[in-house]
């Protein structure tokens, strides 16, 4: 599974890789900002976007109306990472268009298992 | 004369006026049955200067006080009843805040005369907001930071790192639950500034009660393993349904508990207990710990209260729990209490309003139970 992971943190970019590559499961694609997601998302189709919310610059939702703009991208999952997690956030996310969201501080150990579960859901719904 | 109304033979005798001049909050004395006015500081002439002229004397009475007359009266009306001594209210006058002291004069006036008093609060409000905003802001800027620790942490415990020498592991296990301790106290410090500034939110839903419980002690499994305590679970009556947000009360049962473990031997046991209590719903997590002292019974639901002998570093406390609990179980339409007798134990009771006899449930949030 390919993960485009959006976040401004470089430690938790490479938390977030080691923990989703090291079940053999995932390959993660990793963008600083929303800017460079944009510009850089190229022609590949991830099977899920993973974007961090609060960032300098454009916002995970923002990240996310853009990236909803390029056809390979219209329809591919989305899932937020926040530690902002009131349920009207949450719904608040939800209604711009991603299935889910991971709280932070996340379990690294079941990360991946997270996603899936979320993709799944997302899936059946 | 300012006002339409006539003061004159309205005014009462009173030697102090000059006295209330000398102060610089604002003040206003009036007839409590007519509300016209008998006498305004100076302080509050300043204040009202632009906007005298205007009314007659009992709609300047009511504009300030920030009432209609009928709630000004109903005010009164606690006070000659001797409902309540005093009358607090928050008045918004000219962009600044007051918080007015609402009194009946005794002893000095033949008539029956309110006094009311405005402390200008603005500064104070406005650095209130400023220490929440700032607490808050300091609490989710150390998320991230602690997302990154307790990650790395957890993949080296996970072995992603390679094999570790035992003595090490030990020290990254330290680390990694004191990293939960942080993230605990920030979570908590956090909900505390929620329903301070009563932006909690809840999600309510009909929940079986029973599913609360299980939920609880699951998310408690790892908390209890490191306590060598067992956890007994007792369902009376299984069939209790609230209205209630099942995260908000999970995690008031999960609170409960782990206090409970933290308080009880190794190899002991704690129970919680789901049973009916007339026409409440009751959850009870049972200890037989070292219990509580009576002198710190009363602040147990206070800020920053810890109990007992073991210090905070032994127990993961933030001290915050406990209020934080109340709040959440009074939001929710509850009543939390509880009994303790030193050497015996504590049993903490959740009440909540039984769903099927509630005004205010939602027909249509029904899909949890499905």
């Amino acid at each position: 599974m390919i993960v485009f992971h959006v976040e401004d943190d470089m430690d938790i970019r490479e938390i977030a890789k080691m923990s989703l590559e090291m079940t053999g499961d995932f390959t993660v694609v990793q963008y600083e900002c929303g800017e460079a997601a944009i510009v850089g998302s190229g022609n590949v189709t991830p099977d899920v976007l993973l974007l961090d919310v609060m960032m300098p610059g454009m916002s995970g939702p923002e990240t996310l109306s853009k990236l909803r703009e390029m056809d390979h991208l219209a329809t591919v999952p989305a899932i937020y990472m926040t530690a902002r997690a009131q349920p009207n956030e949450i719904d608040e996310f939800t209604r711009t268009g991603a299935l889910g969201v991971i709280i932070k501080p996340f379990d690294p150990v079941t990360l991946g298992q997270q996603i899936l579960d979320i993709v799944a859901a997302g899936a059946d719904a | 004369m300012l006002f339409s109304d006539s003061l004159k033979n309205k005014v009462p005798q009173f030697d102090g006026w000059g006295t209330l001049d000398a102060l610089t909050d604002p003040i206003i004395v009036f007839h409590s049955e007519s509300l016209i006015l008998c006498h305004m500081n100076s302080a509050a002439a300043r204040l009202t200067e632009r906007s005298l002229i205007r009314s007659s004397s009992q709609e300047f009475v009511q504009s300030i006080m920030g009432l209609p007359e009928r709630d000004l009266r109903a005010h009164l009306g606690e006070l000659t009843s001797h409902e309540s001594e005093t009358v607090r209210l928050d008045v918004g006058l000219f962009g600044s805040q007051f918080d007015v002291s609402l009194q009946l004069a005794k002893g000095e006036f033949a008539e029956p005369v309110a006094i009311a008093v405005f402390r200008d609060v603005t500064g104070q409000l406005e650095a209130d907001r400023q220490k929440r905003e700032l607490v808050s802001n300091v609490s989710h800027e150390l998320r991230s930071p602690l997302t990154a620790i307790k990650g790395a942490m957890g993949l080296i415990l996970s072995g992603a790192a390679g094999e570790m020498p035992a003595k090490a592991l030990q020290m990254v296990q330290i680390c990694h639950r004191n990293a939960d301790r942080l993230i605990l106290i920030i979570n908590d410090i956090l909900d505390l500034d929620k329903i301070t500034n009563g932006a909690m939110m809840f999600d309510n839903d009909h929940v079986q009660l029973v599913s609360l419980v299980n939920d609880a002690v699951e998310a408690i499994e790892g908390f209890k393993s490191r306590f060598d305590v067992t956890i007994d679970i007792d369902i009376v009556d299984s069939d209790m349904i609230s209205f209630v947000d099942p995260n908000r009360m999970v995690q008031v049962l999960v609170n409960l508990l782990s206090n409970a473990i933290k308080f009880s031997s190794a190899g002991g046991h704690v129970t919680i207990r789901l049973m009916r209590h007339g026409d409440m719903n009751r959850m009870s997590v049972i200890d037989h710990g070292e219990g509580i002292a009576t002198e710190d019974q009363e602040r147990l639901f206070g800020r920053f209260v810890q109990i007992g002998a073991q210090n905070r570093a032994s127990t993961g406390s933030t001290g915050l729990g406990l209020s934080i609990v109340k709040a959440i179980v009074n939001n929710q339409g509850g009543v939390i209490s509880f009994k303790s007798r030193l050497g015996v134990g504590t049993t903490f009771h959740v009440d909540l309003p039984n769903a099927a006899s509630e005004d205010n449930c939602r027909e249509s949030d029904t899909g949890r139970l499905g």
